[in-house]
């Protein structure tokens, strides 16, 4: 191709070539006029599909929704805890009120927004920065750090005190009402420093402007609730009640998850971010001078390693990975051999994870829970998911993940340190990396 | 709030401040059960949809559908060419093929993605503008330029002779593959020429490169015809045929729409982009050595003038706009007073379009066609558009835009040149102000 342009003759020449092989015949008559998942879909491996597992956490509730939302990492979160939580009160079902954390988060998220666009007032707004900042300032999709704050601040609630409204079944309004007033913001803080305004003067507008925010906040998912009363009737139909609770208390004294004593890890084979380092990504967050996301970075035998332990102890895994990719939302798996990608287009698919982590193809999209893995001689073959789409695809909403899947499109996991070596819970705690905002390791699971 | 921090004291003083407002439990109940747009909805804006226009374009043919696809720059161009061609034809209804202009779309993204990649391999690959040209190598979304670089390479079929895949009707599963591809390729070639390959090396790799998305894209969307018939019944039944004609000479005989006299007309007030000035985006664009993308910034009351001089001369106006905001899908309205917002939630919406520019909120999200305006003593109120999204919404397919809502997020309009005065004819032809990919022009 002359000059870099695509010529007439080399296109008839391409066309020639392609029109007498008859691979590309039965590809294009089957992908023209049918589903590509159907399509490339690999009998062999359908035909294993087997949601039978050696090691299982117990007990498994029914499975969750987070709906139109991009909720995961607060339902993957809930799911983990209401675990022991159901086991230690004996309950048959049970969710925690996922909408109240997002309520908080989102409060959070603005103050948050505010209190960066002000730290950065001397960056052009066209800059990469404050672009960044400006893109999705109240993203549903979270970190597993930034559940702790919210907890930490705010504990928990049983979804009977604080159910879903409208807007954590389908976040599209809140976000756009929300998203528009904390760009106007924006400016008007921006403006306002350009003119030299007071520190007091800035103070006040934001107060203000949080003000407004908490108003529009409370508007969609009502007031959450201060005092709270828990009633529930456990598996052997024996009715309990306590009394007076706030979500503090209520957190402190029922749940009492060791949140402080779970660590993430992550796969990040590039050479940008050598293994066994700690990370933190910049203007990532909700709490200010909250607990600051935080990541090891390990190979993925250590995550593996610890996320069996976890499982035998029968403790499930809160993990995130780039779901979308050789995945099948209505069957529930997730297998890098599920597509014939390869022979349907006559091609090697070649980028590693790193390169695919450089090059935009894939990074952390959504937050899920381990509660099995299949283990044969001890090697895993795969793992038991839980998910929050609902109960209709996979194994009543639990999914299947391959091992191989997992060395792929695995990218972090949030795991008691019990699990850990003594090595790796140091290295953890080292004086963590700071990533830039946009780095991959920055994206936020929904 | 001390140190930035939200205070519990802070939050209780707010809630118990709140329920004493009956404006807000009045808002809170509504939303927290009901849908936004429902809640919010104007009653007196929404009692005045109207969809009588004192001008309208002929023939208007039946709505189009671009179905799961981000084509509405593809289907809005293609109606407008039919009008004029239908009227010619005497055709009851009639429609290009988008799908061959979409193949080939595709195909010529897919190479200026490479060149821009091996034009930018001394930056990082984690810098903006690499990052840039890898977030999105394939998307669907188009401008009229790209249009018109497709048009005088390839010509045009009847959708006839080339018909929706799966893949022009939906086309994640196409985008996904070739995006995958892409940012492969992307760093196959980065890493050669690190590893100081030749040139002639680089383009052979290229060469292959685009063989194999000439294979992907063609298993997704079939081959194109070189050669065909048009055969057609006109209005009065009679039948007619056209016995071997090719996409460019079926364009040229038989469409023949003015291209080349075609003018794009923005409206960003913004500081950075002074009026009267002609601007082009860099690395936007999809055939190499194509015609650029290239717009002349002028206030919408210019860019008005020329869509009525066209309305009026039974032209349709070829549109681009941020068709989400206040917005309803089902009615098919555009207006700007549709949802009190401001009373639901007690607060202003004060950010302007400049502003709106300029911190992330406003983009060029969507292309239509304005088939009718209805000027009152010779003011415009409204203007009906011709959609893409089937004969369901609005006015089986065609909508309403409110004239304020045209000031608010209204961007572009593409005319013929003699509905313009020879004084901005003169500017769009001057040297356009280059602005960064990232820029909103450039979406």
């Amino acid at each position: 191709m002359s000059k870099g342009k695509i010529s007439e003759k080399e296109l008839v020449k391409m066309k020639n070539s392609l029109v007498k092989d008859p691979s590309f015949r039965l590809a294009r008559n089957a992908v023209t006029r049918g589903d590509l998942q159907d399509v490339a879909m690999n009998w062999d491996r359908f035909a294993l599909l087997d949601h039978t597992f050696s090691e299982m956490v117990s007990p498994e509730l029914a499975a969750t929704s987070q709906h139109q939302s991009g909720r995961c990492w607060l339902f993957a979160a809930m799911n983990l805890m209401r675990i022991p939580f159901a086991r230690k009160y004996k309950l048959e079902k049970f969710e925690f009120s996922q909408s109240y954390l997002f309520f908080f988060d989102k409060l959070e998220k603005a103050n948050y927004f505010l209190e960066n666009i002000l730290k950065t007032t001397d960056e052009a707004f066209d800059g990469r920065l404050v672009s960044h900042l400006l893109t999705d300032p109240l993203s549903d999709g979270g970190q597993w750090d930034m559940l702790v704050n919210i907890i930490n601040k705010y504990g928990v609630v049983p979804k009977s005190i604080f159910p879903d409204s409208k807007a954590s079944l389908n976040s599209r309004s809140i976000n756009y009402i929300l998203t528009l007033k904390l760009r106007e913001w924006a400016k008007t803080l921006r403006d306002l420093k350009e003119k030299k305004a007071s520190d007091k003067k800035l103070s006040e507008t934001k107060d203000l402007m949080m003000n407004e925010a908490y108003r529009i906040m409370v508007t969609h998912f009502g007031q959450p609730p201060e005092k709270f009363d828990w009633e529930y009737v456990d598996k052997n139909k024996k009715f309990h009640a306590h009394r007076n609770l706030t979500p503090k208390t209520f957190f402190k004294k029922h749940v009492n998850f060791p949140l402080d004593e779970m660590v993430c890890l992550v796969d990040s084979p590039r050479k940008s971010t050598p293994y066994n380092k700690a990370y933190t990504v910049k203007y990532l967050g909700n709490v200010v001078e909250g607990q600051a996301v935080r990541y090891l970075n390990v190979k993925i035998d250590v995550m593996k390693k610890a996320a069996i332990a976890s499982i035998k102890d029968n403790t499930p895994v809160w993990f995130g990975c780039d779901v979308g990719k050789f995945f099948h939302r209505d069957i529930g798996v997730m297998d890098t051999e599920f597509y014939e990608y390869e022979d349907l287009y006559n091609t090697r698919f070649e980028l590693d994870k790193a390169g695919r982590m450089n090059f935009g193809e894939s990074q952390m999209t959504h937050a899920m829970l381990f509660t099995g893995v299949n283990l044969v001689n001890g090697k895993p073959t795969r793992w038991r998911v839980e998910n929050s789409w609902g109960k209709k695809s996979g194994d009543k909403g639990y999914f299947i993940m391959t091992d191989k899947w997992f060395d792929e499109f695995m990218f972090e996991i949030a795991i008691h340190k019990k699990y850990l070596t003594k090595k790796i819970c140091d290295e953890y705690k080292t004086k963590p990396q700071a990533l830039e905002p946009w780095d991959p390791l920055g994206a936020l699971a929904y | 709030m001390n140190k930035g921090i939200i205070s519990e004291k802070e939050l209780l003083k707010v809630k118990k401040c709140l329920s004493k407002d009956l404006s807000f439990k009045l808002a809170c109940n509504a939303v927290t059960r009901g849908d936004l747009q429902d809640v919010a909805m104007n009653w007196d804006c929404f009692s005045l949809i109207d969809h009588t226009f004192s001008h309208v374009v002929t023939p208007e043919l039946s709505a189009t559908s671009q179905h799961h696809s981000g084509r509405c720059w593809i289907f809005s161009a293609l109606n407008l060419i039919r009008i004029p061609f239908a009227k010619k034809y005497k055709l009851e209804d009639f429609e290009f093929s988008q799908s061959y202009l979409f193949f080939f779309d595709k195909l010529e993204r897919t190479n200026y993605f490479l060149e821009n990649i091996l034009s930018t391999s001394d930056m990082p690959v984690d810098g903006r503008l690499v990052s840039y040209l890898l977030k999105d190598p394939v998307q669907d979304g188009g401008q009229w330029d790209m249009f018109v670089s497709l048009i005088q390479k390839y010509g045009i079929v009847p959708k006839s002779i080339f018909p929706d895949s799966k893949a022009s009707l939906n086309s994640r599963s196409i985008n996904y593959i070739l995006s995958y591809k892409l940012r492969e390729w992307a760093k196959t070639l980065r890493d050669l020429k690190e590893k100081k390959a030749s040139d002639k090396t680089l383009s052979e790799k290229k060469d292959l490169m685009m063989n194999e998305a000439f294979r992907i894209i063609s298993i997704h969307i079939g081959h194109p015809p070189e050669k065909f018939d048009w055969e057609y019944v006109d209005k009065d039944k009679k039948f007619h045929a056209y016995r071997n004609l090719t996409p460019k000479t079926f364009f040229k005989k038989h469409v023949n729409f003015p291209l080349d006299e075609m003018v794009s007309l923005v409206n960003s007030p913004r500081k950075s982009t002074p009026y009267g000035k002609s601007y082009t985006v860099k690395y936007l664009g999809n055939v190499i050595e194509g015609q650029i993308v290239r717009y002349l910034n002028v206030e919408t009351h210019v860019m008005k003038k020329a869509a009525i001089a066209s309305i009026k001369d039974n032209s349709p106006v070829w549109i681009g706009c941020d068709v989400g905001k206040f917005f309803h899908r089902g009615l098919g309205v555009m207006d700007a007073e549709l949802y009190e917002y401001k009373h639901l939630y007690d607060t202003e919406f004060d950010l302007d379009k400049g502003g709106r520019l300029d911190y992330g909120e406003a983009q060029i999200a969507h292309a239509m066609l304005f088939t009718g305006v209805n000027l009152v003593n010779g003011k415009p109120t409204k203007w009906r558009v011709e959609n893409s999204w089937g004969e369901k919404n609005g006015d089986k397919g065609y909508y309403i835009m409110t004239d304020k809502w045209f000031d608010e997020f209204m961007f572009l309009i593409t005319v013929h040149k003699k509905y313009l005065t020879k004084k901005l004819q003169d500017e769009y032809k001057a040297k356009p102000q280059v602005v960064p990919p990232w820029d909103p022009l450039g979406d």
